[in-house]
């Protein structure tokens, strides 16, 4: 028997239609039910446990020694500051009495000169800042005490007065040299063409800055002399030299406190860092999901420091435990940038620090704590160590066990 | 030829049952799952009453004593649910692969075989609860997400022997496997908690046999009976988060399963049916409890439909199917006073053959109510069966 083709595929195409409709639906569900625990909960509930571990008694300390203030990022100016009475030193590169123009070396006549500083920190709130600027001899040099610089203050040895803005939170000042000022930057023979500046802060109240030093790249003080060169082609003949320091630092009229053994002292110049030891539970070792974890320091006294200019307290992991040469773990930190004065405890987040402790390959249960900008900060905190009980580090633990997915 | 391609079908159904689930139900999460139903779309317009008769259902072996020829069936499960609980409701849906059978008679239709998978349990879920915690003397509002994908697949490996007149006897060995993928979330609106996400996947294997039986006794009356034994559930746990294949006490025990039923037409166009399923799961309960789950009962179930077509030559022409169905749930609920749950559904189908009586699509819609009487828990919803019949 003969079926017509037509009557064949009269169900044909609607019934694959319907199939492939169906089974096209198939890729999407919606299973989301909002109930209500225990009696719909599967495998009981997350439980969440909180500890709080101190370090390891005797195992917390303070180095001194990482960073001195020559080779930080950044140099300090104050007047009387309690925190640290400052002043700055800058000795730029030699400047020859001739340079190359068209692969000959000319003598030049120098037309203007300007010194550029800039301002990495300030108090925002405090007006009438003004940096001054003296000339130096050539006896300065790195081995000068805060004595020796001031002695060389004097008005004969000063070169300008920098006005810092109201208005610049952060920026370059520039002191100018011309017609009859140029004679105060002339270099002597003595100086053997280089440039020896003090740098000295004066204002309404005591308060400080910080100047971004050679270290800092972008941003480093410069010398910068326009010169005329002894050239007939009169599109050469006028010629700029800059010069960058070959040296920068600052002295403090008392030094920076130094660690002792009862406290963590982190800041200073040369920088000190504090080494933390923690025991470390088996359970938060190898089966605990931490889900928070901070580190809390209390201060032993209220850490002082110029008011508005921020400093940061920062925490770190260490790779192996080698006392104070421990390496650091790179990018994983933790931080908490603090006001002056205050006495507040400084908490940190270290949850992505202390994760770096678990597992058979985990790292040392340690922290290192410095302080940022290091060795250019007024702000030298001081905190309780495990001598003290009362005073000493807290790092509070917040973790879930394994879920207990068997569990109907 | 014929024997050709259903080799290839039974090449592809080996790669199916890992995506093989059945309706998924809130009640079956504090159990090991929601069982399935082995049946087809057909049978599920009667209710399922007829699955003890239907050779396309993988309820008994012994339903293979009608199949005239090979046949591929396959079943897609379009579910739409609205669940009540003390925590609010929710509209869920989801589209499974419920059955899937070949089947093929041998030696001159002497004898008959079939492969094929279905669901055991079914474990598909995503629970939220919304609560809060105190920490660091604050209260910390949270989200729990628990998801839950998987279940227990039932591999069928089904043998009929039809030479003894007007009786059918089926044999059946079944595998039980599958996995469950877990993960249970939790959220803190306070972002200084990390959100913490746990996942694991266990694997759970077993075993059964199960005989059945057909006996024509007269021509209108068709009697069953079937009877099946599964043993224990192994069960692993193969953690991701904290590593190593397990296993950790998890194994529960799996039940007898002891159905009977009648098929009696009444008319050349009118056929009732009704079937009788009983599952000893209490043989899981001491398991569950000891592992902190409320528990679990045996259960029942019980169906009554019946098939009605316009014209007897042509039966398969768009019949009406109509059927109840009532049930108990095996895995029990609630914390402290435990509930059984229960389930009522009715249903409606038909279907039509194409292309030369090679194709066939059935289609059923049953509206299920479940509910556990004392618990604030309930769920109503629409299920749509599509099955696909396919004769080379």
């Amino acid at each position: 028997m003969t079926v017509p083709l037509v009557k064949r595929r009269r169900w044909a195409m609607p019934a694959w239609l319907g199939a492939v409709a169906v089974l096209s639906g198939a890729c999407t569900e919606r299973l989301l039910t909002p109930v209500n625990c225990p009696e719909l909960c599967p495998g009981g509930q997350i439980i969440v446990f909180d500890t709080v571990l101190t370090p390891i008694v005797g195992s917390d300390s303070s180095f001194s020694g990482y960073v001195t203030a020559a080779q930080a990022t950044g140099f300090l100016v104050s007047n009387n500051l309690p925190a640290a009475d400052a002043r700055g030193f800058v000795q730029f590169i030699r400047r020859n009495d001739s340079l190359f123009v068209q692969d000959t070396l000319r003598s030049y006549t120098i037309d203007s000169a300007r010194i550029n500083l800039t301002v990495d920190a300030r108090d925002t709130l405090q007006p009438g800042i003004v940096l001054l600027l003296y000339k130096l001899p050539p006896t300065a040099d790195s081995s000068s005490t805060f004595d020796d610089l001031t002695a060389e203050f004097t008005p004969e040895s000063f070169l300008d007065s920098l006005e810092v803005p109201d208005t610049l939170l952060t920026g370059r000042v520039t002191a100018l040299f011309s017609g009859e000022t140029l004679a105060r930057i002339a270099l002597t023979p003595a100086d053997s063409g280089v440039l020896r500046v003090g740098v000295a802060l004066t204002a309404p109240a005591a308060t400080g800055v910080r100047l971004l030093s050679v270290r800092a790249g972008t941003g480093a003080p410069s010398f910068q002399t326009y010169v005329h060169a002894d050239i007939a082609d009169t599109t050469l003949q006028r010629q700029t030299i800059t010069r960058i320091p070959s040296f920068n630092s600052y002295v403090t009229a008392v030094p920076f406190p130094q660690p002792t053994p009862t406290t963590l002292l982190v800041g200073g110049a040369p920088s000190v860092r504090a080494l933390i030891r923690f025991p470390w539970p088996l359970v938060l070792k190898d089966t605990a999901e931490i889900i928070r974890a901070t580190l809390e320091l209390v201060p032993v006294a209220p850490i002082e420091g110029v008011p508005n200019v921020n400093s940061t307290v920062v925490v770190q992991g260490i790779l192996v435990d080698l006392g104070a040469k421990s390496p650091l773990i790179p990018q994983v930190t933790a931080a908490n940038t603090f006001q002056v004065p205050t006495s507040a405890v400084l908490s940190f987040e270290v949850r992505s620090l202390v994760r770096l402790w678990q597992g058979n390959a985990g790292r040392p249960p340690a922290l290192f704590v410095w302080l940022s900008p290091e060795a250019s900060s007024f702000s030298v905190p001081v905190f309780g160590s495990t001598a003290d009980p009362v005073l000493q580090p807290r790092l509070r633990v917040e973790y879930v066990r394994p879920y207990q997915f068997v569990l109907p | 030829m014929i024997g050709r391609r259903l080799a290839g079908l039974a090449l592809g159904l080996l790669v199916l049952p890992a995506s093989l689930a059945a309706q998924s139900s809130i009640f079956g999460v504090r159990g090991p799952g929601f069982p399935g139903r082995p049946y087809s779309a057909a049978a599920m317009g009667a209710g399922g009453s007829s699955g003890l008769f239907d050779p396309q259902s993988q309820l008994s072996p012994a339903s293979l004593a009608t199949l005239k020829g090979g046949t591929a069936t396959f079943t897609v499960l379009a579910d739409y649910r609205s669940v009540e609980t003390p925590a609010g409701s929710a509209n869920v849906r989801s589209y499974r692969f419920p059955n899937t059978y070949i089947t093929a008679p041998l030696r001159h239709g002497q004898y008959a075989f079939g492969v094929g998978a279905t669901t055991y349990l079914d474990r598909d879920f995503t629970l939220a609860v919304r609560d809060s915690i105190v920490l660091r003397d604050s209260v910390r509002a949270y989200t729990d997400t628990t998801v839950s994908r998987g279940g227990l697949s039932d591999l069928q490996l089904a043998f009929a022997i039809r030479t003894i007149p007007r009786t059918t006897v089926g044999l059946a060995v079944h595998f039980i496997t599958g996995t469950n993928r877990l993960a249970a979330r939790r959220a803190f609106d306070d972002t200084s908690y990390a959100t913490v996400l746990q996942t694991a996947q266990t694997s759970t294997t077993g075993f059964g046999l199960a005989i059945g039986a057909t006996r024509v006794l007269s021509n209108k009356l068709t009697l069953a009976a079937f009877v099946r034994k599964d043993f224990t559930a192994n069960v692993n746990i193969d953690s991701v988060a904290f590593g190593g294949a397990t296993t950790i006490g998890a194994d529960y025990g799996l039940p007898w399963t002891v159905a009977a039923g009648g098929l009696f037409a009444v008319t050349p166009f009118l056929e009732v049916s009704a079937q009788g399923v009983y599952r000893t799961w209490s043989s899981a309960n001491e398991s569950l409890t000891n592992l902190g789950a409320p528990g679990a009962k045996n259960s029942l179930e019980l169906s009554l439909g019946g098939e009605l077509t316009s014209r007897a030559r042509r039966a398969t022409q768009f019949p009406l199917r109509v059927g109840v169905r009532y049930g108990t749930l095996p895995f029990l609920i609630g914390e402290g006073p435990v509930v059984q749950p229960s389930e009522f559904s009715v249903s409606v189908g038909t279907g039509a053959r194409f292309a030369k009586q090679h194709g066939a699509i059935e289609v059923s819609l049953e509206r299920v109510w479940r509910r556990a009487s004392g618990s604030d828990i309930s769920e109503t919803g629409w299920l749509l069966y599509t099955g696909l019949n396919i004769r080379p």
